[in-house]
């Protein structure tokens, strides 16, 4: 009886305390996690392929719920904190000690008299220590929430991979489907204003994506066929005015929840950017292709004199920009290395943007009578995979002169030439792209602005 | 605690002796009594728990036989009365009379049968509520007053008492008070096949049974005091002190302005919303972890467990409970009821 240590088996309440109080911190902390990476998972999916507004519903949802769930976690582990007498009871139970622990501990010493029957309960409990001893009874391995919480980040990453939104329809079938504007909704006018609010505010450092954002919204909805990226208003209106069939984004909550929440968008974007950022390229660009289905007239220096004619106030702003902007965007650097390239290869260098057309000449985008309509459905990603190979391969060169552009309210853009060089680029005759969408593409390379 | 328990000497050894006389016991018992293993243990329960037990069963089936049993076991002085409606309390407390003496005359108290260790009260429903009362003072505080004078009983002192329920025609059914002072109550059923053809072969020989004493004559009321010392040592942790009280506290109706339920969270049971009238007592409480402890003991435990709370809750609190007239009509057994109120109980101390 006496031989039986109390301190022996005080300290080992509270080696099983700590390693259950660990155990459970662990356990409810993987819980939340779990939990909290699964919402992020579903945000990420929203992010990558859902509208604006979903995306907004979902951010602050899942801010809201991982908020309150952290403090629910927070005060259950704090409930649930276990003392030594919490201990004991619990060992009691998982060892089936008769509640001798918790009766021991629940006495003023831990040496009782030898007379007392506390005396038995601790040489008994003393003698079963092997039944309850701490590694027994909370063995230090992983609980289940852990595996859960790895699972989630593992689905998590599996939902980084995902594609951006699937791909456009053929541009074909956007340039023969009919323009129907709605008649119920009057056509907004373009906005020099907007514009040039827009360009200023690309041309500032850090804000890439708010000049994608802001010049998209700027562009005039009857100009870009009602089709933008996403989080334009005009997406609401796509399918009346384009024809297209309803897409489920167009189904889902209006854009303008989206346009009211910024903090959401501009985490969209960034999300986007960082996990696609080609991707994203290539949507804005086919996103402009489809705002361009119109048919060029043979000459090249003409037809982009009238391109840049009705896309007065846009170039206007693509011009501030460039004016004010003293960084360069990606696409800008990429075309420069492009044309630095191919000086560096011997090709004569010509001014870029001003040799297109789809009569008997060449233009940037290869020989007219290799440019059938069968492969322009090809036309994005590929622009994507040479923008990308661009980016990768080449330092950054050195600036190409480039001509200003005409101030706001100009129409007249002088037209960019390519050389030799440019025609036979590879990176570019994958890309087939027809000859009418040529200022679409062109606007694309002259509008991916911004530091 | 420490001296007293220092000359008593090992705590272990106490332990060990205190299940050697209880086996003991049950053994000389069931040398006579065939069978009702669980009703005999419930009132050897009581005896060291220092309550007493009210014994329910229909004639026959050996209420009387049992506490005579025990009695002679024990080795202790055993006092009998038959209750009928005229039995007065002073036939059961004893009273004064006049004695002459000297040229003198006095009043002398003569020591009624509750002056005894073991009383064996017989169909105490039969006897009119105020003799029924006259059992009060003697079992909650071991001591009769008469006449303004009060007789402290001998220890121990332990009540036997015995209950006919199918005879009801001009009984007495007993007071909740006087219900209340029985720490448990045992329900004696009908033997089975088995015991009852040897209940006819064992009485029905020419050599009956007998039973042997446990102790000494002289030492038997020193060594029951002795044990039942040792069974209110038993420690109790305190959240089982809680759940005791917790199931007390449930046996209660929630809309009862007597039941404290309603007010501090204790679930309560449906069946009991609907049936009782008023829950358990405090006795309640005391019979729960006292019985407890005598459990403990027998499990060699110097501790108290959930289970040996629950191996008592029946016997120590289903007969606490007053039943409405719908309980009657549906024919409610009070047990059940407890058995409900454990289980709904039993995750609050897990």
């Amino acid at each position: 009886m006496s031989e039986s240590d109390p301190a022996d088996v005080a300290g080992e309440i509270q080696r099983a305390r700590r390693r259950l109080n660990f155990l459970s911190l662990v356990d409810r902390s993987c819980t939340t996690a779990s939990v909290c990476l699964l919402a992020a998972t579903a945000l990420l999916l929203l992010a990558l392929r859902g509208s604006p507004g979903w995306f907004s519903i979902g951010l602050w949802l899942s801010v809201t719920g991982a908020a309150l769930l952290v403090l629910h976690t927070a005060s259950t582990t704090y409930n649930a904190w276990m003392s030594a007498a919490d201990t004991a009871r619990e060992i009691d139970r998982r060892a089936a000690l008769d509640d001798r622990l918790a009766t021991l501990t629940s006495l003023e010493s831990l040496k009782p008299a030898d007379e007392s029957l506390a005396a038995v309960v601790l040489a008994q409990a003393a003698s079963m220590r092997e039944q309850w001893a701490a590694r027994r009874i909370a063995p230090l391995r992983p609980p289940r929430s852990v595996y859960l919480a790895a699972a989630a980040a593992a689905l998590l990453l599996t939902a980084s991979f995902v594609e951006r939104e699937p791909p456009p329809p053929p541009l074909s079938a956007v340039a023969e489907k009919p323009r129907q504007p709605h008649p119920a909704q009057p056509r907004p006018q373009g906005d020099a204003s907007k514009l040039h609010a827009a360009a200023q505010a690309a041309a500032e450092p850090g804000a890439t994506t708010v000049s994608q954002n802001a010049l998209s919204e700027s562009l005039d909805p009857a100009e870009n066929g009602g089709s933008s990226t996403d989080g334009h208003p005009a997406m609401a209106r796509a399918p009346q005015e384009t024809g297209m069939p309803d897409s489920p984004a167009d189904r889902l909550p209006s854009s303008s929840l989206a346009e009211g929440d910024p903090i959401a968008g501009r985490l969209q974007e960034l999300i986007r950017n960082a996990l696609r950022p080609s991707q994203r390229d290539a949507h804005s660009r086919a996103a402009l292709l489809r705002a361009e289905p119109q048919p060029r007239s043979g000459n090249g220096a003409t037809d982009d004199a009238r391109a840049a004619r009705a896309q007065g106030a846009r170039r206007d702003a693509f011009g501030g920009e460039r004016r004010t902007g003293a960084q360069m965007s990606p696409e800008k650097a990429a075309e420069s290395r492009l044309f630095s390239l191919r000086a560096r290869t011997g090709g004569a260098h010509e001014p870029a943007g001003g040799a297109g057309g789809n009569g008997d000449k060449s233009t940037i985008f290869g020989k007219a009578e290799a440019r059938s309509g069968t492969d322009r459905r090809t036309f994005p990603i590929q622009l994507s995979g040479s923008s990308r190979v661009i980016h990768m391969r080449f330092e950054r060169p050195q600036q190409p002169p480039r001509d200003p552009l005409p101030a706001a309210g100009a129409v007249e853009a002088e037209p960019q030439k390519v050389s030799e060089v440019d025609i036979e680029d590879a990176a570019f005759h994958r890309a087939a792209i027809p000859a009418e969408l040529e200022p679409a593409l062109r606007r694309i390379f002259v509008t991916r602005a911004g530091p | 605690m420490t001296t007293a328990a220092a000359s008593r000497g090992d705590p272990a050894t106490r332990i060990r002796e205190f299940c050697e006389v209880f086996e003991a016991i049950q053994n000389q018992i069931a040398k006579v009594v065939v069978g009702h293993h669980e009703v005999l243990e419930q009132i050897l329960v009581a005896f060291f728990a220092g309550g007493h037990v009210l014994i329910e069963g229909v004639p026959g089936t050996g209420k009387t036989l049992i506490v005579r049993t025990l009695a002679h076991v024990l080795n202790l002085r055993f006092g009998r009365v038959q209750f009928t409606i005229d039995l007065m309390p002073a036939d059961i407390t004893g009273t004064r009379i006049v004695v002459e003496a000297d040229g003198r005359r006095e009043f002398v108290f003569f020591r009624g049968p509750v002056f005894t260790n073991v009383l064996l009260a017989d169909e105490i429903n039969r006897a009119t509520p105020k003799t029924q009362s006259a059992l009060l003072e003697a079992m909650a505080e071991m001591q009769v007053t008469v006449a303004g004078s009060t007789y402290p009983l001998d220890p121990p002192f332990f009540t036997l008492a015995t209950l006919n329920p199918i005879e009801m025609e001009g009984t007495y059914p007993l007071p909740e008070a006087q219900l209340d002072r029985f720490l448990f109550k045992a329900i004696l059923s009908y033997p089975s096949a088995a015991e009852m053809r040897e209940i006819l072969s064992s009485t029905t020989s020419a050599e009956l049974p007998e039973s042997q004493p446990v102790f000494a004559a002289e030492e038997a009321p020193r060594r029951v005091e002795a044990l039942k010392s040792l069974v209110r040592e038993v420690l109790v942790a305190p959240h089982l002190q809680e759940y005791a009280a917790r199931l007390v506290r449930a046996t209660g109706p929630s809309q009862s302005k007597f039941a404290p339920a309603a007010h501090d969270g204790t679930p309560v049971d449906e069946r009991i919303d609907r049936y009782v009238s008023f829950g358990s007592s405090p006795r309640g409480g005391q019979a729960l972890l006292l019985g407890a402890k005598v459990h403990a003991l027998l499990n060699e435990r110097g501790n108290v467990s959930a289970d040996d709370i629950h191996k008592v809750a029946v016997p120590a609190l289903a007969h606490r409970l007053v039943l409405n007239f719908a309980a009657q009509a549906d024919q409610v057994d009070p047990r059940e009821l407890i058995e409900r109120v454990i289980d709904a109980n039993r995750k609050a101390v897990r």
